[in-house]
């Protein structure tokens, strides 16, 4: 299976407005999560890293082959910062997943910080070993 | 980091880690931070991305005012660590009544 079955659909995170991606409104100011992307024979698996995230603020989609990704931080109010050296917003990612994976079947858990998102081949796409028996 | 009256903040993103994979130490006004990330990976398959670092971070930050060797607490939630250092008494802010004549 080539890698490109699941690609990246955001280069630059303030393009998603001017591309129309249907983005949330504040996507303009959204920071791009980084994301792994590991293939086995059964599944693709998606890691996230999207600190401050709750499993309740996360908001997962499936629409078209577009797997988008949003995740809700909370701005703290009232913080008189001495030094920042990363900003604090929400969290948006979006890849465009092909035609090998069950779009019946992605699930996804989060654990501190982290997401991890589970995309099921279908059986088609499954390799087969194929057992050989021999000739009598 | 950030500060109220009584107390220094400071907050890390760490996604990720063990609770109990993160060292935290405070000695003067330096505060040590220090952990490493641990991911198996697994056996068979394929990385089609990696953007993800192998989180392993070892810093040591001044902080701006002195604080107490106790009731200093370290919170993790949602892969974000929050240490919540009391300032000492002689680094809190003294108020001066201004009296009228």
């Amino acid at each position: 299976m080539s890698a490109t079955t699941i690609s990246n659909n955001q280069p630059h995170a303030h393009e998603s407005i001017d591309n129309n991606h249907a983005a949330p409104q504040n996507a303009a100011r959204a920071y791009t999560p980084r994301f792994d992307l590991w293939e086995g024979d059964e599944e693709f698996v998606l890691y996230g890293d999207m600190p401050g995230v709750s499993p309740d603020s996360l908001d997962i989609r499936f629409e078209e082959g577009r797997l988008t990704i949003h995740g809700r931080v909370e701005l703290p109010s009232d913080r008189k910062y001495t030094s920042a050296e990363y900003g604090i917003g929400d969290f948006y990612r979006e890849f465009l997943v092909g035609e090998s994976v069950n779009p019946e079947e992605i699930t996804a858990e989060m654990k501190d910080g982290v997401v991890t998102i589970h995309l099921s081949k279908p059986e088609v796409a499954k390799p087969r070993r194929i057992e050989v028996k021999v000739a009598q | 980091m950030w500060e109220d009256e009584n107390h220094l903040f400071v907050e890390a993103e760490l996604p990720g880690l063990e609770a109990d994979k993160i060292e935290v130490l405070v000695q003067g006004n330096q505060l040590t931070l220090r952990g490493k990330r641990e991911f198996q990976s697994p056996s068979s398959g394929t990385w089609h991305r990696r953007e993800r670092s192998n989180l392993q971070f070892h810093r040591v930050i001044e902080l701006s005012h002195d604080v107490k060797q106790e009731d200093l607490t370290a919170d993790y939630k949602q892969g974000v660590l929050v240490i919540t250092l009391p300032k000492s008494e002689a680094a809190k802010p003294i108020r001066i009544t201004v009296n009228s004549q």
